[in-house]
């Protein structure tokens, strides 16, 4: 089986243009990869550090000295990950269409407004002047805007929910995604806890039996 | 048991050591300076400062008539405040509840001899406790006053300085302005005699809850008195040249904490009573820069800002143009409290904070150039520092815990700073840049320093270099400037090829329009 195929590229633009044409397509019809999605989504992370570290020093406020590069690649992708499993979860419960494969694409094949964008202004910020700043952050705005269209759009088209149906479970992917980060963090500190007590006994142990 | 004596002792001799309020009288200390960069991150920085003298006492040397020398030494109290005349004499006010007195040194830290004006010595005045006059004999006496605390030559009572926060030498005039909290008064001197010249009480006409107990002081050019009262929240109280009541001036914004917004717009009327009111924060201290405007501090925790410069409007016009704003140190839980503020002719200001016994040292722009001192019992450090002043380039500054003032003189590093920033403040573009460069030799972290010498290059037209000392210095908005003037060099000279590039790319664009529809005419054909 091929895995990318020509036709799989032709829907990923298809569904930027024609969004609740193209991401129809992708949920019913299989037109969708997890492949492109995911090579987005590495694009988009590894973007975020040369945009980090290459924004012309006009814009760019970040200290480059303690520039942290696995981090900003890992947080971009779990940001996505947590996003698209926490949708799914809530969608799953109130009679949502979409798998979590179709979630995950829409969300991806979104991402190309935001990459598209921020290669803009990380290479056009190298040539602008203060007063210019203001022409780069409206790219910017603008493809935000056209970003969470594109998501509101292809989720409900996955999902096939109604406008406010579709914007409800946005909230509450919200929530969804803090109760995982809060539960997430509630398991690594118990794990902490135990490691260091199982760790303390045996010290005892290996001290007592000595 | 012979270890555990000797441990008992040792804990001991440590607690004693410990209540020792003043050890070491040591010729230097060598401070470690900082700056902070753009980031908020702690830089080291060489010391700008070192000690240079330590002074506990006044001692008054008198000749009698059979030619035998005696000393009288009058150590200070509680020392609250300092200030220097042009002519380098140091004036410290001591002022404990009971008593108060008024030191007047010469610079090199003995007291200073009182002449009038014939040139013959005056006796008994320095340190100034006892307001004094002079009688019919040409002799300084004790001024008498009546029951309102007006001098009247009929009555015997004398009247004496009380808890004196605050002096001001106002060289225009050559008077001498003590605060007399204790007796809620001003007293003003004669500049070179030290003698009564006139009170100035309560004016009657004078508004608000204000109680008239003045702490600072400070007098202007059209001799209009600024006075400070501890824990005012009504602002500066601003005297007219003949004592009568002007304004309230400069008033401090309280910063608006919505949580509190919140509980208030909900509270009843009888819970707002009981809720604590939200005070315009107290000024702390107020001086006069070479300009004319008053600089005041506030450490209350409550203000939006810490430093002012106010101008006649009461607005604050302070210049924060650094890479960090005018706050003291960094950080959430290291907010410094501003207690006094010292300023050059030039502008190049020095906060002292209480907190972490900092001076602060920013030029007139706001730009941060070192930060030294520190709390302890050692010799150089401070434990409750009060007052802060200029001695030409030393910094005088007095300490209320340790009882002292110290003079500090400024190293290698500290003249380059402050000769940069003078010839900086003068517009001597090369004379700064040649002081900058000998700043950054001996301290290579000081982002004020390249922005210095990058605004000179700016100035020449030097933009790549403007660049790259701007990049240094973290100044986004001069490197702006510089990059500005650069891609205009840059597009001129090569005119020809962005020219091509642009003509060959419209008719690119242009052709393959053209190209298409004649294809599609075709296919309809």
């Amino acid at each position: 089986m091929k895995l990318l195929t020509k036709d799989k590229l032709q829907y990923w633009g298809h569904s930027l243009l024609h969004p609740f044409d193209g991401f129809f397509e992708i949920r019913f019809r299989n037109h969708g990869s997890l492949l492109i999605a995911t090579a987005l989504l590495v694009i988009y992370a590894i973007l975020r550090c040369l945009s980090y570290q290459y924004t012309g020093f006009v814009m760019n406020m970040n200290n480059i000295d303690e520039m942290d590069a696995l981090s900003i690649f890992i947080s971009t992708i779990s940001v996505v990950v947590l996003a698209s499993v926490s949708n799914w979860t809530i969608t799953t419960l109130f009679n949502g269409k979409g798998k979590l494969k179709d979630i995950y694409i829409v969300i991806c094949y979104s991402l190309t407004v935001l990459i598209v964008g921020d290669a803009i202004v990380t290479f056009a910020s190298n040539f602008v002047t203060t007063e210019e700043v203001m022409i780069l952050t409206s790219i910017q705005m603008v493809c935000y805007a056209y970003f969470v269209f594109l998501l509101i759009a292809g989720l409900g088209t996955v999902h096939e929910y109604s406008f406010a149906g579709n914007l409800a479970s946005m909230v509450m992917t919200v929530v969804a995604a803090a109760v995982i980060l809060f539960i997430g963090v509630l398991i690594f500190t118990m794990l902490e806890r135990m490691y260091s007590f199982v760790a303390s006994v045996t010290e005892e142990l290996m001290r007592r039996l000595q | 048991m012979m270890k555990r004596i000797i441990a008992i002792m040792l804990a001991a001799l440590l607690i004693l050591a410990g209540s020792v309020s003043f050890a070491a009288t040591g010729s230097s200390n060598v401070y470690q300076g900082y700056t902070f960069d753009f980031y908020g991150n702690i830089k080291s920085t060489p010391a700008a400062f070192n000690l240079s003298m330590v002074i506990t006492e006044g001692t008054v040397y008198r000749t009698n008539s059979k030619g035998q020398t005696s000393a009288t030494s009058f150590p200070f109290n509680t020392v609250s405040d300092v200030c220097t005349t042009s002519d380098g004499r140091i004036i410290v006010a001591d002022g404990n509840p009971e008593t108060g007195r008024v030191y007047i040194f010469n610079a090199d830290g003995t007291m200073a001899t009182i002449y009038d004006e014939n040139g013959n010595e005056l006796t008994g005045i320095n340190p100034i406790n006892t307001i004094k006059t002079l009688n019919d004999k040409g002799r300084a006496s004790n001024l008498t006053v009546d029951a309102n605390g007006m001098p009247d030559s009929s009555t015997k009572t004398t009247t004496s300085l009380k808890g004196c926060e605050g002096v001001f030498f106002h060289e225009k005039t050559n008077e001498l302005y003590i605060a007399d909290s204790g007796n809620q008064r001003i007293v003003v001197l004669d500049g070179t005699t030290f003698l009564f010249k006139r009170f100035i009480y309560r004016p009657a006409d004078m508004t608000g809850a204000t109680e008239f107990k003045p702490a600072k002081l400070a007098v202007d050019n059209a001799d209009r008195i600024y006075v400070v009262v501890k824990s005012s929240y009504e602002g500066i109280i601003e005297l007219n040249e003949d004592g009568s009541f002007s304004r309230y001036f400069g008033v401090n914004e309280p910063t608006i904490n919505l949580l509190d917004f919140f509980w208030k717009s909900i509270a009843t009327d009888e819970q707002k009573e009981k809720m604590g009111k939200t005070y315009a924060p107290a000024f702390n201290n107020v001086t006069l820069d070479g300009e004319g405007f008053i600089m005041a501090v506030t450490s209350d925790s409550a203000a939006t800002k810490s430093v002012f410069r106010l101008n006649f409007a009461g607005a604050n016009v302070l210049r924060e143009m650094g890479n960090t704003p005018v706050v003291g140190d960094l950080g959430p839980d290291a907010a410094s409290a501003f207690t006094d503020i010292a300023v050059k002719p030039y502008g190049v200001y020095a906060v002292l904070d209480k907190t972490r016994g900092r001076i602060f040292m920013y030029n007139f722009d706001g730009e941060l150039l070192t930060v030294f001192g520190s709390m302890g019992n050692l010799s150089g450090q401070f434990r409750n520092p009060t007052g802060i002043a200029w001695l030409g380039d030393k910094l005088v500054v007095t300490d209320s815990g340790l009882k002292c003032m110290y003079i500090f003189e400024p190293t290698d590093f500290g003249m380059a700073l402050l000769n940069a920033s003078e010839a900086y403040y003068n517009g001597d573009w090369d004379e700064a840049t040649s002081w900058f460069e000998e700043v950054l030799r001996l301290c290579a972290n000081l982002e004020t320093a390249y922005v210095g010498i990058g605004k000179n290059k700016l100035m020449q037209e030097e933009y790549e270099e403007a660049m790259r000392y701007f990049k240094l210095g973290n100044n986004h908005e001069f490197y702006s400037k510089a990059y500005k003037g650069y891609r205009t060099i840059v597009m001129k000279e090569n005119f020809g090829i962005i020219a091509v590039v642009a003509v060959v790319a419209i008719g690119a664009v242009l052709w393959s329009e053209v190209a298409y529809h004649r294809k599609q005419r075709r296919l309809s054909k």
